[in-house]
């Protein structure tokens, strides 16, 4: 009895929240789904009557096809950059002791995050520009001629986009490592384990969970990404938010600009479904039997 | 064997900060000898092992294996065995990839590593769990696990560092007749740290009570019990009644000792005490029994406590200064009423005599 009234209690705590989400999250989701499959009218904008022809417009569009895989390719590469430079990171932080070394590097990996995205952008317009730091110092250092293109490029939009989310990744594969029983790692070495196999036998494994969590996260913000490919691409790198963009207040198809946010959210989902299925089957300790 | 001792912890000296923990800390074991190193939390027990280990190293002073300073090498080349207090288990791996971790690690061939694994798993009666997840075990089971896998690389020496004080009291003791039946088995070199005496007392051939970073007393079980050498060494190994007395006079090899309450007994003359020097007095609550008129001094005192604990009878009785003994006797039908005034006393052999102004 006592036990159903305290769930019920917990129930109330979580109402405002749900409230929240289902007005503003589930229901405009929920019309942008219905929107998708309303036909497009140049004239009224929306047609009446149902239809799929939208999805047929862009499943056949080779130009949109290629922006999709274009946004994909980007937000998987930033995900494996952010995991390969956020691990030895969020490893170094882990293994800092001292409380003020480790509240300074915090604040150091959470900068990122508290700069705001356009304001980050810009200055990164300053480094990696033609005229920027990184072209100025490489001439004046004499190994380059020429500058080398890096604004409004795929390049320069993966290294904005890790630099914006890698502390995501970070704190995730933090978390997992401070939860890891450090007498593993003396269970390990004593047994004849050197430093790199522990890493690899012992430590990488166990902060498993923290990588997985930390690449859907930074994997979903990047396909989402609109600000970094906005500034950094300049217009020669497309991507699907920037699509949606267009079709909202260029075109004013917002059928279509529904049924490419529809499109983006599946791929979205299913690559993340995809991310953790695999690594749930690499992670057979954790599955109940 | 000759003169190699199996391991040789030689004048460790450690501090952390301003905070000296090892003092000059000197172990030998022989190969199969059983030592266990006791005592409060912080005397530097855990931090030997710890050395040993190859966790830590020490500012000064040796660690020799068979006769091989391995001071200087790092854990995983030392050859080593251990089971640690929480299990540390790799939960990521079955059983058997628990136990055949350190052979596979070593570069033993897999199907070696698997066969080595299986037999240390017999050892330690745990054939047909290969296949588990140490989160699917029991936690006697997962020590031995633990157990399993220290020694599946056939250590030089095996490093305990408290593995029975996550389990309860009964499969601990349990697991103490198990681990010395393993260890006798194989034969091996074992190093047991603990806080428990009792533990230290029933598992060791060898028990080394520490305190404040040296080493108090040590000795065998029996030893160690019968003939503390310290006042420290009579309170933390078994139970001890303490009293603080002065050395009356001193005749032959027994000396009369007054206690605070005016009352006197006679007791083993101490080394390096001379009269109206003081004392402290100990004696074992089992060691107390009611006075007869042949002894040669007893103590009055009230039962203020009274229980009945199975096979004995636990008294504690307050003499006439307010100090209070416990008494441990036999059971009796009749158990003393509170209030009641008794007489006790205990044989001058059984009373340990330690000099008075001695560190506590």
């Amino acid at each position: 009895m006592s036990r159903l009234r305290a769930s019920g209690g917990k129930a109330v705590l979580a109402l405002p929240m749900f409230v929240l989400l289902g007005v503003f999250f589930v229901l405009p989701i929920a019309m942008v789904l219905a929107l998708a499959f309303k036909p497009y009218d140049p004239v009224t904008l929306t047609g009446a009557g149902y239809t799929l022809a939208n999805f047929d417009r862009f499943l056949g569009n080779a130009d949109h096809m290629w922006t999709m895989a274009r946004t994909l390719g980007i937000s998987a590469a930033a995900t494996v950059l952010c995991i390969v430079f956020g691990f030895p990171l969020a490893w170094h932080l882990h293994g800092v002791k001292s409380g003020t070394a480790r509240l300074w590097l915090t604040l150091v990996v959470l900068l990122p995050l508290m700069i705001s995205l356009v304001v980050a952008s810009f200055s990164w317009v300053l480094i990696l520009g033609n005229n920027g730091v990184i072209n100025v110092l490489l001439m004046k250092l004499g190994i380059i001629d020429s500058p080398i293109r890096m604004m409004n490029t795929m390049t320069g939009v993966v290294v904005v986009t890790v630099f914006s989310h890698i502390s995501y990744a970070v704190l995730t594969i933090f978390a997992a490592l401070e939860n890891i029983d450090p007498s593993l790692s003396r269970a390990a070495r004593i047994h004849g384990a050197t430093d790199s196999q522990v890493l690899w036998r012992v430590i990488l494994p166990l902060s498993l969970p923290g990588i997985v969590a930390g690449a859907s996260i930074v994997f979903s913000l990047s396909m989402a990404a609109f600000v970094i490919p906005f500034l950094i691409g300049g217009g020669r790198v497309n991507v699907v938010p920037l699509l949606i963009y267009q079709y909202t207040v260029q075109f004013f198809d917002w059928p279509g600009a529904a049924t490419l946010s529809i499109l983006l959210l599946l791929v979205t989902l299913f690559a993340s479904w995809l991310l953790t299925a695999t690594a749930q089957r690499a992670m057979p300790w954790e599955r109940p039997r | 064997m000759g003169d190699t001792a199996a391991l040789e912890v030689n004048d460790l000296h450690k501090s952390f900060g301003s905070v000296q923990v090892l003092k000059g800390m000197t172990v030998r074991a022989r190969q199969g000898e059983f030592i266990s190193l006791v005592g409060p939390s912080g005397c530097g027990k855990t931090t030997t092992l710890n050395i040993v280990g190859g966790f830590e190293y020490p500012d000064s002073g040796d660690v020799r294996l068979n006769g091989t300073s391995v001071v200087a090498l790092p854990s995983y080349r030392r050859g080593l065995g251990m089971v640690f207090q929480n299990h540390a288990l790799f939960p990521h791996m079955t059983v058997l990839e628990n136990v055949g971790f350190g052979l596979r690690m070593r570069g033993t061939p897999r199907a070696d590593a698997v066969e080595s694994a299986r037999e240390a798993l017999r050892l330690v009666r745990l054939e047909g769990f290969e296949d588990r997840y140490p989160r699917e075990l029991s936690g006697g089971q997962q020590q031995r696990v633990g157990i399993a896998r220290a020694l599946a690389v056939k250590p030089k020496v095996l490093l305990m560092d408290e593995p029975l004080s996550s389990l309860d009291a009964k499969l601990r003791r349990e697991m103490q007749v198990e681990l010395r039946r393993i260890q006798k088995s194989v034969g091996i070199t074992a190093l047991y740290v603990t806080h428990d005496q009792e533990e230290a007392l029933s598992l060791s051939d060898r028990v080394v009570l520490m305190n404040r970073g040296r080493i108090e007393q040590s000795g065998t079980p029996e030893e160690m019990y019968a003939r503390p050498a310290t006042r420290f060494a009579a309170g933390f190994i078994g139970e001890s009644n303490f009293l603080e007395a002065v050395l009356d006079e001193v005749r032959g090899g027994e000396a009369r000792i007054m206690l605070a309450t005016g009352e006197r007994i006679m007791a083993a003359a101490p080394p390096s005490v001379s009269s109206g020097g003081k004392v402290h007095l100990a004696v074992r609550p089992s060691r107390l029994r009611p006075a007869t008129a042949s002894d040669a001094g007893a103590l009055t005192g009230k039962i203020v406590a009274s229980a009945f604990v199975g096979s004995h009878q636990r008294l504690v009785v307050r003499l006439a200064d307010d100090s209070e003994m416990l008494m441990i006797v036999e059971a009796t039908d009749r158990l003393p009423a509170p209030d009641e005034t008794v007489s006790i006393a205990a044989a001058p052999a059984d009373w340990m005599v330690f000099p008075g102004e001695a560190r506590e």
